[in-house]
């Protein structure tokens, strides 16, 4: 089994949801149940999804493989203490839990980044007043 | 910076001044009031403001005394002629050249429509006169057209930092260099620091701002998308995390881009940012908050942008078809 699994809301399709809510209504209550109803409410919500094995561990140069990042990028995170990790030998060694927040942290920059690439002729206007007001 | 010195119309004047221009589109402007489109105020196409500049224009130091219009009394309007036309300037305490009045002369015509009939008139009373002069407004202008040229100067410097930068970063090194601030005198606005990296045959910059002063103003975003442009023109290149930003180009780019900033620098022109060659798939869901509001959107491939644009115009992300079909 793969290290995480991402299910991202978008690209599942609302019949099988209902099937899958229809069918774990059907289950005995307990905590599979309540995880996958859990799962299909929030997922129906928009919400995206990350799975992963608890004890998941993984290295810089898979983290940064599984991520689509630059290494170089990743590296100096790690040494910042952006990304938590803990030292195996001479390596170092990210949690699933760890990489998932900091994931989540990074398509927020990402998200902000693109939002203002955008709505570049209205920050320039605004950077014009900014300016303005100073002279 | 100085203000532009030329000989610029107060809107006042602008809205008067109904014939006589040689080309229709600034009287449309005035008429919707669009003061943004007009500017700068100190060259636009008439010819009693054309002369205006040209007698009170960038070198004051050149320019020859005027006669002053007599009627105008205290208010010491300098005299300015084209044919017919006819224009008061006055200079305010900080050595700003203001038209404050346009006319023709009609010579003793008995409407009260000749300049100088006209001016004497509003000359007679002192609220007459203080009518006359720039209204907050126009303050508010100049100071918005001399900001802009000093948001195009300052970005010109950044650009030119940005190159040394390239310049003086070899493969596997961080160098760091001081940015200067838009105001002259102010400490600099932040310290780059850039890091390039040969990684798996591409060419890796590592991108990071240290001891921001301007930390989430407008000026610091300008500042963002000037430096980034710099290092890398395509804006979908960029990766943002824990505050680095990174782009990953190919083989060569560093040398490439380093002629690129030297060959624009040259000509005094910014880089322009590019934006996204290509149409992605995004789920419907989410398109039309983005078309609406501007938020940005992941696509299937993985790239965040937002939905300005018609994407029938653009080729298929490739990464996006495959993930699509992976689907079905």
């Amino acid at each position: 089994m793969p290290a995480l699994i991402e299910v991202r809301s978008s690209v599942v399709p609302a019949d099988d949801l209902k099937e899958l809510s229809s069918f774990a209504s059907g289950l005995n209550e307990g905590e599979l149940r309540d995880l996958l109803l859990a799962l299909t409410e929030s997922l129906s919500a928009g919400f995206d999804f990350t799975l992963l094995d608890s004890s998941t561990e993984l290295t810089p140069q898979q983290a940064a493989s599984r991520l689509k990042m630059s290494r170089t990028h990743l590296y100096k995170l790690l040494e910042s203490g952006e990304i938590p990790s803990h030292r195996v030998g001479r390596d170092r060694r990210i949690t699933g839990p760890d990489l998932v927040n900091f994931e989540r942290r990074r398509q927020a920059e990402r998200r902000a980044l693109a939002e203002r690439f955008a709505r570049a002729n209205q920050i320039e206007r605004e950077a014009i007043d900014e300016l303005a007001d100073e002279l | 910076m100085q203000h532009d010195p030329r000989a610029r119309p107060t809107l006042a004047v602008l809205v008067d001044l109904k014939n006589g221009w040689s080309s229709p589109w600034p009287r449309r402007l005035i008429e919707t009031a669009d003061w943004n489109s007009l500017r700068p105020l100190a060259e636009l196409p008439h010819p009693i403001l054309q002369k205006a500049r040209e007698i009170l224009g960038s070198e004051p130091v050149n320019d020859h005394p005027r006669g002053l219009i007599d009627c105008s009394g205290e208010l010491r309007l300098a005299e300015v002629r084209s044919s017919q036309w006819r224009a008061g300037i006055w200079t305010d305490p900080d050595g700003v050249r203001w038209v404050v009045a346009t006319g023709l002369a009609k010579g003793g015509h008995e409407d009260g429509d000749d300049f100088y009939q006209a001016l004497a008139a509003r000359c007679a009373t002192v609220e007459g006169r203080d009518q006359l002069k720039p209204r907050d407004i126009d303050a508010r202008i100049l100071k918005t057209e001399t900001a802009a040229n000093m948001l195009t100067r300052w970005q010109l410097a950044i650009q030119r930092e940005c190159l040394e930068s390239l310049r003086d970063c070899p493969a596997g090194a961080t160098r760091q260099r001081p940015l200067p601030d838009p105001v002259t005198g102010k400490p600099p606005i932040a310290v780059l620091r850039l890091t390039y990296e040969i990684e798996d045959g591409l060419d890796c910059f590592l991108v990071e701002f240290l001891e921001c002063r301007r930390l989430g103003s407008r000026l610091h975003h300008q500042l963002e998308r000037r430096v980034l442009t710099s290092i890398a023109p395509p804006a979908p290149d960029w990766d943002v995390a824990g505050g680095i930003y990174s782009a990953m180009e190919g083989s060569g780019h560093r040398s490439a881009q380093i002629e690129r900033l030297t060959s624009v620098d040259a000509r005094g022109e910014l880089l322009t940012t590019e934006y996204g060659q290509m149409a992605h798939y995004a789920h419907q869901r989410h398109i039309g908050g983005s078309l609406v509001d501007g938020e940005a959107i992941r696509a299937l491939c993985g790239v965040f942008f937002v939905a300005t644009r018609n994407p029938d115009a653009f080729p298929e992300c490739p990464a996006c078809l495959t993930a699509y079909q992976e689907l079905r």
